[in-house]
């Protein structure tokens, strides 16, 4: 067994114990990124990783996490590390702050190691929006890891890092998480500071841990919850997070969502799906088939609210005060030049969908019915569980898909994410897990909660990792 | 990119035939209090940093085109 296959867990209890040390460990981590076969990384400052890893060997501090080597998303800001958030448009930008939750886990005693790659400002479900370059799946490397998050959910799989963050607007963690055959978390929005996430629609916008454990999700996430005076939507959290132990579901409920394991679901993932709902009842939970009538709207809802908060959102990058700038010798020009030239062609349409909707004249028509759509989807999850404790249902309606299979055609890719955006619109903590394979590939589960219930969705998620045994190890990497 | 978004609208459009009468916009899916933070002065970037990835800097000052 190599250092590489660690898990964040078994890393902090070997370092504890003096048999490894830091150093070495971020030094097998970066060697596995040296040689990395899935092009996951966009930026390693290995330099950074090493120099702090010295420290805190030579410091002997027992930080809770201790020495851990960490992937971070492109679109959260690390000083002085160049952050793109997968664009041309800050190509080559070095922010002046850390974002708060990278900081939390700093202070943590986490050792970043570098930048992963995303579909361009989060826009996307494959990764291959990325202005930079394609990540490969570390399954089938013909494969997109998923996406935005895809660099972060491939490095973990592929054994880079034992884990890392992402970030989630409409399925941004989850999907790639399922894609990739690892577990990833969005928690309850405001659950964690948003302070130096780049921002894409800011009423959806979550941070959340990628690993290939959910007790490793589990240390991840209490490390960064809570309140932060620097996000005005970051929540007191109610109770720390708790590491889960349970190996029983004894008396839990689990809904299964009828409406998101019908038409549109792949055969082998929905098999995969019911297997693993199977395991729920030999651990003693009910499964109940529960109806949320309005959440195969919420593809349509999702697509009005999010590209009208981007165009908001967007209106920042002008190639004044940072990233590049198109030459021209007159203010308007300029705007005009930079925005055409250094965004692409997801974020433009994004960019111009939401500004329409939110035009005088259709405002009412797309922006306001979208917000009451949404009212509709959060009254319905709220009246689900009254009845069960968390609801179930695939994570992706398919396992990763080929490089270019959906790229000619905008809507082919934004269905990649109909499973999760619902519990997006209504604020909800969701996990992934990975419950089984179909024709080789990786099947998620995803599990959702009420807000708040991180700590019993944890639960849940790691009694049927324990039953289900899935081995993260994709078969590439086996020889 | 015309065709594209038509397209996109086309599907956007099964939210025009739902029943929302009565049903109120949602504003925050979290509810929360407004929240303040007290008023103290704290340390803030220098003019250097805060100019340190500008396209141009005049005088310490992000320098633009000109407008017309």
């Amino acid at each position: 067994m190599s250092l590489r296959d660690l898990t964040a867990t078994q890393a902090i209890a070997e370092l504890s114990a003096g048999r490894v040390s830091s150093l070495e460990l971020v030094d097998a981590h970066l060697d596995a990124i040296g040689s990395d076969s899935v092009d996951a990384f966009l930026a390693v400052d290995a330099e950074r990783a090493r120099e702090r890893a010295r420290q805190i060997d030579d410091s002997g501090e027992r930080l809770p996490l201790a020495g851990v080597p960490l992937a971070v998303k492109d679109a959260l800001s690390v000083r002085d590390v160049v952050t793109t958030s997968g664009s041309r448009m800050l190509e080559g930008f070095r922010p002046l702050y850390t974002a708060t939750c990278v900081a939390r886990l700093e202070a943590a005693g986490a050792i970043v190691v570098g930048k992963t790659n995303m579909d361009e400002f989060a826009m996307g479900s494959s990764t291959e929006n990325s202005a930079y370059k394609n990540t490969r799946n570390p399954w089938d490397q013909s494969r997109v890891p998923g996406g935005s998050s895809g660099g972060s959910a491939a490095s973990v799989s592929a054994r880079q890092v034992p884990w890392s963050l992402g970030s989630d607007t409409g399925g941004s963690i989850r999907q790639p998480a399922a894609l990739c055959g690892v577990v990833g978390m969005k928690p309850t929005y405001g659950a964690i500071s948003r302070y130096g996430l780049i921002a894409f629609a800011s009423s959806l916008d979550q941070v959340g841990p990628f690993a290939r454990t959910v007790g490793d999700a589990a240390l991840l996430l209490k490390h960064m919850v809570g309140r932060d005076p620097m996000d005005s939507t970051s929540l007191e959290w109610p109770e720390p997070i708790a590491i889960p132990s349970a190996q029983s579901m004894a008396g839990l409920r689990v809904g299964v969502v009828e409406e998101l394991m019908g038409e549109g679901i792949e055969p082998g993932v929905r098999a995969a799906v019911e297997a693993a709902l199977a395991r729920v009842e030999d651990l003693g939970g009910t499964v109940v088939p529960v109806s949320l009538p309005s959440a195969l709207s919420g593809l349509a809802t999702y697509y009005v609210l999010a590209p009208a908060e981007c165009s908001a959102n967007l209106a920042r990058f002008d190639g004044i005060r940072y990233g590049p700038s198109a030459d021209a010798d007159n203010l308007l020009d300029q705007y005009e030049l930079t925005r055409g030239e250094f965004f692409g062609p997801e974020v433009k349409r994004r960019i111009m969908l939401g500004t329409f909707a939110l035009a005088s004249g259709y405002y009412d028509q797309y922006y306001g019915r979208a917000q009451r759509v949404r009212t509709l989807i959060v009254r319905e999850f709220a009246s689900a569980f009254e009845n069960v404790d968390v609801l179930a249902s695939p994570t992706s309606p398919t396992v990763a898909f080929p490089f270019g299979d959906r790229t000619a055609d905008p809507y082919a890719m934004y269905l990649a994410d109909v499973c999760t955006i619902p519990v997006s619109l209504a604020g909800l903590p969701a996990i992934s897990i990975p419950c089984g394979l179909s024709g080789g590939l990786p099947v998620g589960l995803q599990l959702a909660g009420p807000a708040f219930s991180e700590n019993r969705l944890l639960t849940v998620a790691h009694a049927l990792e324990g039953a289900l045994a899935f081995d993260t190890l994709p078969p590439e990497m086996a020889t | 990119m015309r065709e594209e978004l038509s397209g996109i609208l086309d599907h956007i459009d099964v939210i025009q035939a739902m029943d929302l009468d009565g049903v109120p916009p949602t504003t925050h899916v979290i509810a929360v209090e407004n929240v303040f933070r007290e008023d103290v002065p704290r340390p803030s970037l220098t003019s250097d940093e805060a100019l340190r990835e500008a396209t141009d800097v005049i005088d310490l000052s992000f320098g633009i085109p000109r407008m017309d």
